[in-house]
Parts: structure tokens; C-alpha cells; sequence
């Protein structure tokens, strides 16, 4: 390939992860200036004085956002709702797809089919008959009812299940002749081995649980059980234009789904690819 | 088996349950009350009672076909470029994924106020060249198409890395050959990629539909779901949330989320018939 091209491509992959990227920084510093120099001057890479020209970075605003709604405690909500959903669907899921793989049992192969045709459906087909069974479970307007609904995932099931397949059967022969029972022949042999799959899921399954907002919009009305998404969504009808606060909200939800994404990005390209993406 | 138990309960008992509630009335506080067909034919042929019926239904359209080709198209160009051995392949992907894994709502933030007509940084950069400011978000003309470009923003990291996965699996020995034969660039690209790529652009097509299909997030938060200005961002789903939640009507909700499955299942079909999937 010709040096022409090849800076051609440079400067239009430059300029993408320009835009995708830029936005964010901007917002990060935004949410750390002085209330007034936002809506007085543009966007800057640093939280600068419009002034001085020196870095003059504060926490008003996140100070400031916390006394219009509880975020310390959205925070901890969602922190609860994503780490024990994805605790209950790595599990739970692991164990059916276990099943599914290696047990024989009646109507077994009808019984996949069903779930994966149950697939098709989309969510708001049952948003409304679940928001009325789990009020009737008496987890309406609670953290349990966030989580109990999406606790598993039939697609999660058959990733996995796709996976336990390919592994080979002998291990867990030799472990039944050694007299390992069935449980501890998929903890301790499945389960670590499926390591590669469960990590895909599990960090799917948490991004999933943190960003989702239409779930906790029709279940959740105090703002104790607020989520970070939807206690912003409320800031932002709640507060319109003042964008001093909305940043520092939307800072506060952006952040630690970054770093995760940081630590885990190997899992998340290798989960796309898999298609493990819902929504 | 716990699966099973979560199966029957939050799966399979709200499907049933959805379908018999669309042939009532009910408000999910007293007993639901048996209506027949009602609720389906007050939804398609009533347009005095259900006057945004239709119009919802276009505005998703509009959504989807300003949102799904530009969408795809970006993501080819994002792959195709990362995948010409450049180097800071790893870079790059890393700052086009940042948005996917972002929350929609924080990115309706970001947004708003990258749009705001009087401080936002896309007027000011317009100024920059001399054009004229727009109220992107409360103008009838520029609120759908902005929203749009908002998705297309965040969804081009995923796009992208389906394709790539697709273009590293066409082997190499074909360009080869091509070249031997003295085709250029551009004839290798029409005639071997983009070929070779259809399962991969079919798979998006289909997935990128239906996600458009069911927006709402965004524009609930961005239009404190009223789908404004004048309606002009009222999609299918948020008329199916204000049924449902701000006039209660739960049977009517629950039809219209059985006639968006049956749009979704023909879209799916016709795709399936008529968009070429297979390598010839």
C-alpha cells in the first residue's frame, strides 16, 4: 500500500477515535469546572480558569448533585443489582447449561426448543405481565425485584451449554470412577474450565444489569431504590438545562463501567464476536 | 431445576399472560374484563381515540432508515480501515468500543448538551464556519435525525468488530490471486469483501433492526417522554409505555407489544426471503 493511503486511513481513524472519544474527556472536565465558566465558555480538554489559564479542577458540582438526589446511594444500589444478577446468572446458568450438556432427561431436547424459540419474543411483549408477577411476589419497588427477573438468561444458558459441549467427556468419567458426585464434577471440574465463557457472560450480564433503565422505570418509584441510570434519567427531566449537575451524574454512572471495560476488554471483543450482545 | 422454575415463571407465564390481557381491559388494579378483538381494532382502525397509532409507527420507520444504513455503513469503513494493517489496531477499537459499554441515558446526557443550541459544541464548531445555529433537539425537522445520529454514534463500535471478525475470516490467498489477475482496490473490494462479507452485513442488518425497532430509552429521557417536539420523536415503543403507564391501560399496551412481535417477525422474514445471505 501506497504512503498516500496508508495516511489517508491514519488521519480518518484518527479523526473516529477522535469523536468517539473526545465527547467524554470533554464531559469529565466540564464536570469538574466552576458552574459558571460551563455555560460561559466551550468545551476544554482540562478543567482550565477561563481567566488564569491554570488548571482549577473542583467537586461542586458532584457535591452539589448529591443534595438533588441520593447518588452515594444509587451507586451502592446498582453496584448490588449488577454484582448479585451476575452472581445468580453465572451459577444458575452454568448449572442448567451443565444439565442441558451431559444429563439425559424427559422431553430435554423439546424443552431447549421452547427456550431458544422464546428468544424471538421482545421484552415488552412481558414488561407488563412481569411488572405484575413480581408485584405480586411482593418485590415491587425493591433492589430483589430488579435483580429476580433477570437472574437468569436463556441465551446465557445456551452459550455455555455450547461451550460445556466441546469439553472433552473423559474428565468427568474419570471423576464419577474416582466417586465424585455430580455436583462436584461441574464445581470443580466445569466450572473452572469453562472459565473463558463464564467470563464473557458474566461481564455481559453486569453491563447489562448497570446501564438497563427500562426495568427499573416501570418497577422502581422511591428514590432510595433509585439505579444510577434512573435516578439521572429523573435528574434530567427533573433539572432540564443545568448541565453542571447532569454532567457530573452521567460522570458518576460512565466511570466504573470504563474501568471494568479497561480491565476486561479482551472478554468484551471476544462476547461481541459471540454475539453475546442483548439490546 | 431452577431454570425451569425461572422459565415457567418470568418467561413463559408473562408471554401467555400478555396475549390473553390483550383481548381485555384492564388497568392492573381491578379484574380485567374480557373485550375481544377491541383493543386491536381501536389500535389499527380507530384514529380518533388512538391518533398516534400510525404516526408512531412512521417515526420508527423514519428512525430506522436514518439510523440502520448510516450505521452499518460507518462500521464497514471503521473495519476495513483497522483491518489494513495499520498499526494501534488495539488502540483504536479500544476508543470506538468506549460509547457501546456506555449507558444510553449518560449518553442522552453527553448529548443534550453537546446539542444545546446556545453553549453546545456542535453550534459553536458550526460558527466556526460561519453557518448558522440549530435547535437540533426541539426543532420537528432535526429531532429525529439527531437522535439518530446520537445511536449511530454509540452503536458503530459493535458494528465494527462484527465485521472485522468477518473480514479476518476471508483468506488471504483470494486477494492474492485477484492481484495476479490485476485487480485493483477498489474491483477487489466490490468483488471478493463485500461478497464474502453478506452473512456477517445480514447478521447486523437483522439485529440493527430490530434494537432500532424498540428504542426508547433515549428519547424517553431526552423528550421526558412526551416523543416531542410535536410528537416528531414518538416512537412505537414510548405510545406502548404511556398506554401502559401514564393512562393505565395495560390490555391496549399488551396488544400493541403483540403487533410490534408481529412486525418484527415479518421484517425478520422478509429479510430472510428477499436480502441475499449467501455466498455465491
Amino acid at each position: 500500500m501506497d504512503k498516500i493511503s496508508k495516511l489517508f486511513i491514519y488521519l480518518v481513524l484518527i479523526s473516529f477515535a477522535a469523536i468517539m472519544v473526545l465527547p467524554f474527556i470533554w464531559m469529565l472536565s466540564a464536570s469538574l469546572r466552576q458552574p459558571q465558566d460551563i455555560y460561559t465558555s466551550g468545551v476544554k480538554l482540562l478543567p482550565l480558569d477561563p481567566n488564569t489559564g491554570k488548571i482549577s479542577a473542583t467537586l461542586n458540582n458532584y457535591r452539589e448533585v448529591t443534595t438533588q438526589l441520593p447518588f452515594g446511594r444509587m451507586f451502592l444500589n446498582s453496584l448490588f443489582v449488577a454484582v448479585v444478577a451476575t452472581a445468580c446468572n453465572l451459577f444458575f446458568n452454568a448449572l442448567a447449561a451443565y444439565a442441558f450438556a451431559r444429563i439425559n432427561f424427559p422431553f430435554k431436547e423439546k424443552i431447549f426448543s421452547l427456550m431458544l424459540a422464546s428468544l424471538m419474543i421482545p421484552f415488552y411483549v412481558i414488561m407488563i405481565p412481569l411488572v405484575f408477577i413480581t408485584k405480586n411476589l411482593g418485590m415491587y419497588d425493591s433492589l430483589w425485584g430488579l435483580i429476580i427477573p433477570v437472574s437468569m438468561s436463556v441465551y446465557n444458558v445456551f452459550l455455555i451449554r455450547q461451550f460445556i459441549v466441546g469439553i472433552p467427556i473423559e474428565l468427568e468419567e474419570a471423576a464419577t470412577l474416582d466417586g465424585c458426585s455430580r455436583f462436584r464434577i461441574f464445581w470443580s471440574i466445569i466450572m473452572p474450565l469453562s472459565k473463558p465463557v463464564l467470563a464473557v457472560v458474566g461481564i455481559f450480564t453486569f453491563m447489562f444489569n448497570w446501564n438497563n433503565f427500562t426495568w427499573p422505570l416501570v418497577l422502581i418509584i422511591s428514590r432510595n431504590n433509585f439505579t444510577l441510570p434512573l435516578g439521572l434519567g429523573a435528574l434530567m427531566t427533573q433539572s432540564g438545562s443545568k448541565y453542571h449537575l447532569l454532567l457530573a451524574g452521567a460522570t458518576i454512572t460512565i466511570i466504573p463501567m470504563v474501568i471494568i471495560f479497561l480491565i476486561m476488554q479482551k472478554y468484551i471483543i471476544k462476547g461481541i464476536t459471540m454475539g453475546a450482545v442483548k439490546g | 431445576m431452577p431454570l425451569l422454575i425461572y422459565f415457567t415463571i418470568f418467561v413463559l407465564l408473562p408471554i401467555i399472560i400478555s396475549f390473553y390481557y390483550s383481548f381485555t381491559d384492564w388497568n392492573m388494579r381491578s379484574a380485567p374484563h374480557w373485550t375481544g378483538l377491541k383493543n386491536y381494532a381501536e389500535l389499527l382502525f380507530n384514529a380518533q381515540k388512538q391518533p398516534y397509532f400510525w404516526p408512531s409507527l412512521l417515526v420508527t420507520v423514519k428512525y430506522i432508515v436514518l439510523r440502520v444504513p448510516a450505521g452499518l455503513v460507518l462500521s464497514l469503513i471503521l473495519a476495513l480501515f483497522l483491518n489494513s494493517r495499520i498499526k494501534g489496531e488495539n488502540f483504536f477499537k479500544l476508543c470506538y468500543f468506549i460509547p457501546m459499554i456506555t449507558s444510553a441515558i449518560a449518553v442522552a446526557v453527553l448529548w443534550k448538551w453537546l446539542y444545546d443550541p446556545i453553549i453546545g459544541f456542535i453550534n459553536q464548531f458550526l460558527a466556526g464556519f460561519s453557518l448558522p445555529p440549530k435547535n437540533w433537539l426541539n426543532d420537528t425537522s432535526t429531532a429525529l435525525p439527531s437522535i439518530a445520529a446520537m445511536s449511530v454514534w454509540q452503536g458503530a463500535g459493535y458494528g465494527m468488530i462484527i465485521f472485522l471478525a468477518g473480514l479476518k475470516g476471508i483468506p488471504e490467498e483470494l486477494y492474492e490471486a485477484a492481484r495476479i489477475d490485476g485487480a485493483n482496490a477498489w474491483q477487489q473490494f466490490w468483488n471478493i469483501t463485500l461478497p464474502l462479507l453478506r452473512p456477517v452485513t445480514f447478521f447486523l442488518l437483522i439485529t440493527t433492526v430490530i434494537g432500532s425497532f424498540q428504542v426508547f430509552d433515549q428519547i424517553y429521557v431526552l423528550t421526558s417522554g412526551l416523543g416531542g417536539p410535536e410528537h416528531s420523536t414518538f416512537v412505537y415503543i414510548l405510545n406502548l409505555y404511556n398506554q401502559a403507564f401514564r393512562y393505565y391501560r395495560m390490555g391496549l399496551a399488551c396488544a400493541m407489544s403483540y403487533i410490534l412481535f408481529v412486525i418484527i417477525l415479518v421484517i425478520t422474514w422478509i429479510q430472510f426471503k428477499y436480502v441475499p445471505q449467501e455466498i455465491e
